[in-house]
């Protein structure tokens, strides 16, 4: 409890020298009102101060007098209905388990900071009973765990510190008003209350049992977030700024979880003396009210006693962080949040060596590197596709490429194609989901975590490789289209787009096959004989009238208006109804596939640059639009659309 | 002490404010303070130096919240531990019907053949007593446990369930197997096989 005037002059300590929170970085003047700034204030203007906490004040106030105030009045006092009925809906089975939650709670309050004479008075062990009770009535997923009342009771303590008596009435100055409603006595309970639901949003988290019951002997199937967390921070964190030191806690088997239990769940209220402790969680809460921080504040209380720890062996190294050795004096317990920050902004070897030689001026040994990884670059460099059937199924790709070819008379050539580069696309989704996939399930098998992350950078190189080798495919299919779309193919050509279908099903088959990409330049046709498949099926009649060698890339749009018989409306009808290009029917023909309908496949049009959405999303973002071409979309319904207007089949009888 | 002296891990568990930190300080550090007992968080470790048979040993202890039991982090406070100790508290009944429980995740979770002790604590609390000490003794015999009623503030009994357990640990050589102390430290010790396993291991033709 504080005299009026201290705590005046503390609060103008405060709000003398500061505007915003921003500016508020450590603790000035009174704690409390710091914490109440950084953790519950919407808004660092005083004024909004009163609105904020009558909200939470009566808040508190209702619960209190709903959860502690009922059974209390219900001691003894029939209930109603059958005491021994085993139903959540009786009475009497709440009554019981309210009981037992009191019990808990009351055992630890009894027990709570017993080195401080505060926690033994019995009004101060009410109001940690009554803030647990309520929170964990409101959280009965949760229920009381072990550690919450440590919160609640440096929060009480700090609250309680600076509180002012009411009616202490002197001078009346104008700032007093709101400085005495945030200083309240009489609400002491209630803003340590919402203080500590505040904490327990990010903190709640730690104490779940996750999906694994209480029940012994059922099977796992999942394990706690605080274990989760525990071995991040020593297989993501620790590893990444000091490998040493994780590989060597590992080697001993100091699982993280042991301790960092502790440290994390009281946030390290049991590792530091309160004076010390305070400070910390003031640079935490004024940096991070989510807490992200605490994981890179573990990491950074491990590099501290990285040498002691690297040379320990298995009991002292548990010693050493189950008894953290106190910091000395130059460099408080504070200092860890600021390493803190130096680390999540800086998760590298390099941030770590830096706060390892902060404390120690001694660098810790370069990394030699693992025999494995050379093995496997050369195993990369070998075959730097890999297998594809490995994440394709070759089985779908040989069928996907050969009904290009067989079917290709049938359907007409760009449907199939079509469906083939689809399909092609798909794989690569699919192929992406399950290398998410392959992320979730690290996360979960953190055992299992580092091999899957080094796979799956290993296969993000070559996804991005096969992605590079989709494009001149892709570009490859449709240079063989533009061939085969012409409304007579010259045997040459024919045989040029064949060639490079060929070319197509040849890399499809075989991921090491390296395309071709001599194919990809010739415009005319070289006179090469086809060794490769046997010759292709029968052809549709629409090509055996094509007689015309004159052009060999026709745009499709002219060829289409110029044919008789065919009334430009139509095709507004159907395929073009939603061309917004005015000039599309009157359009100039183009000589090349850049100005094709797969100019996008050259990669040269800005709207490629869209491709990697395209790639990821799964589905179509073309974004080609008004090309005035019948190729308008590269999405799914796109293609439907060009397929209904574009069928060779369809344009044949209509000759 | 010289890290090359053998280990033996012993963890004690039991229900919350049964006494197990007590009984450890006790041990450990002959320290009595009930004005400075607090709820275990996770787990608690200490490491004393015992002298078993003449020879040195390190002695791992590790003191269990009563209220952590889940299985993660259960199964590893187990990992290579050679011996339990159940705690209850004589004064308190419910700590002590719960100890069929305790039981259970011994065997559910410690290597086969680990060696077993039971505890009923706090027994200066003569006039608060609900547990007497036959049912102890017949809940210890059921589980093939050794049994002991101890008071961390009077000192009564309190090196009894530690050197017995020990002791039994020593006499077990599955349990003092080097390999499996050898893990503990972070390494897999290969022992060569000695004469009398090539002898059993060898194929009868």
């Amino acid at each position: 409890m504080r005299e009026i005037q201290e705590a005046r002059k503390q609060w103008r300590a405060i709000f003398d020298n500061h505007t915003e929170r921003k500016s508020l970085r450590s603790a000035v003047g009174l704690r409390s009102v710091c914490w109440k700034i950084w953790l519950l204030f919407p808004d660092f203007d005083p004024a909004t101060y009163e609105r904020t906490l009558s909200a939470e004040r009566s808040a508190y106030e209702a619960l209190r007098s709903s959860f502690v105030g009922a059974p209390e009045d219900t001691d003894g006092v029939n209930l109603g209905g059958d005491p021994l009925a085993e139903d959540e809906a009786n009475p009497w089975t709440r009554y019981r388990k309210d009981e037992e939650l009191r019990r808990e709670i009351v055992q630890d309050v009894e027990r709570c900071m017993p080195d401080m004479p505060h926690f033994r008075d019995p009004r101060v062990q009410a109001s940690l009973r009554e803030i647990l009770f309520v929170y964990c009535k409101l959280n009965e997923d949760l229920g009381y765990r072990q550690g919450m009342h440590e919160l609640v009771a440096v929060l009480l303590w700090v609250l309680g510190g600076d509180a002012v008596e009411e009616g202490v009435q002197e001078e009346e100055e104008e700032e007093d008003a709101v400085m005495k409603v945030v200083l309240d006595s009489r609400y002491v309970d209630h803003d340590t209350f919402s203080l500590f639901q505040v904490i327990m949003r990010a903190a709640k988290a730690w104490y779940e049992l996750g999906e694994e019951a209480e029940g012994r002997g059922r099977p796992p199937r999942g394990r706690p977030p605080i274990v989760e967390k525990s071995r991040y921070i020593h297989e993501q964190l620790l590893v990444q700024v000091d490998p040493e030191l994780g590989d060597h806690l590992k080697a001993l088997d100091v699982l993280p979880q042991v301790f960092l239990i502790r440290w994390i769940r009281l946030l390290f209220g049991r590792e530091f003396p309160l004076p010390e402790l305070l400070e910390v969680w003031d640079t935490l809460f004024a940096e991070d009210p989510d807490l992200v921080l605490v994981d890179y504040i573990c990491v950074a209380m491990l590099l501290r006693i990285r040498w002691p720890l690297v040379e320990a062996d298995y009991s002292t190294a548990l010693t050493l962080v189950l008894r953290y050795p106190s910091p000395p004096a130059p460099h408080p317990p504070a200092t860890f949040v600021s390493d803190a920050i130096h680390l999540r902004d800086n998760l590298t070897l390099a941030g770590g060596r830096h706060i390892i030689m902060q404390y120690s001026s001694r660098e810790p040994a370069a990394r030699p590197s693992a025999p494995a990884v050379s093995a496997r670059v050369s195993a990369r460099t070998k075959s730097p596709l890999g297998s594809p059937t490995r994440f394709i199924p070759g089985v779908q790709l040989d069928s996907v490429i050969s009904g290009v070819l067989d079917r290709g008379e049938k359907w007409g050539v760009q449907r199939a194609v079509g469906r083939a580069v689809a399909d092609v696309k798909k794989n690569v989704v699919v192929f992406q989901q399950q290398q998410s996939a392959q992320w979730a399930e690290a996360s979960k098998e953190v055992a299992r975590e580092e091999e899957l992350v080094r796979k799956s950078r290993a296969l993000s190189k070559r996804l991005k490789h096969d992605e590079e080798r989709r494009k001149l495919l892709e570009k490859m299919v449709g240079l063989s289209i533009d061939g085969l779309e012409q409304e007579s193919v010259d045997p040459a050509g024919r045989k040029l787009a064949l060639e490079r279908l060929r070319e197509v099903r040849a890399c499809l088959k075989d991921g090491t096959r390296t395309v071709d990409v001599a194919l990809l330049e010739t415009v005319v046709p070289a006179l090469v004989p086809l060794p490769l498949s046997p010759p292709p099926p029968p052809k549709p009649a629409a090509y055996k009238k094509s007689s015309s060698t004159t052009v060999l890339v026709k745009p499709a749009v002219a060829l289409m208006a110029k044919t008789p018989g065919s009334p430009p409306g139509g095709f507004v009808g159907t395929s073009f109804k939603n061309n917004s290009d005015p000039d599309f029917l009157t359009h100039k023909p183009r000589s090349s596939l850049a100005q094709s309908s797969f100019a996008w496949m050259l990669g040269d049009d800005p709207s490629t640059k869209a491709k990697t959405g395209f790639v990821a999303s799964g589905g179509g973002s073309g974004g080609r639009k008004g090309s005035g071409e019948v190729r308008r979309e590269g999405g799914e319904e796109g293609r439907e659309e060009c397929e209904e207007g574009f069928d060779l089949g369809n344009m044949g009888t209509k000759r | 002490m010289s890290s090359q002296d053998p280990t033996i891990k012993l963890l004690l568990i039991g229900p919350s404010n049964s006494g197990k930190t007590a009984l450890l300080l006790r041990y450990v550090d002959d320290i009595f303070d009930t004005d400075n007992a607090t709820a275990t968080i996770g787990v608690d470790f200490k490491v004393k130096k015992v002298s078993v048979k003449g020879k040195p040993h390190r002695l791992l202890l590790f003191d269990t919240a009563g209220q952590e039991r889940f299985r993660t982090l259960t199964s590893s406070y187990y990992r290579n531990a050679q011996g339990v100790i159940l705690v209850y508290d004589v004064s308190n009944r419910e700590s002590f019907l719960s100890m069929g429980h305790w039981f259970g995740e011994a065997e559910t979770y410690a290597s086969p053949g680990v060696i077993k002790c039971l505890v009923g604590s706090k027994i200066d609390r003569v006039g608060s007593r609900t547990v007497k000490r036959e049912e102890g003794e017949a809940l210890a015999k059921k589980y093939g446990a050794t049994f002991y009623e101890c008071s961390s503030k009077t000192r009564q009994n309190i090196r009894e369930p530690f050197v017995t357990t020990v002791d039994r640990i020593v006499d077990t050589p599955q349990l003092m197997d080097p390999a499996l102390l050898g893990r503990r430290d972070g390494t897999v010790a290969l022992r060569p096989r000695t004469d009398e396993e090539i002898a059993n291991s060898g194929c009868s033709c």
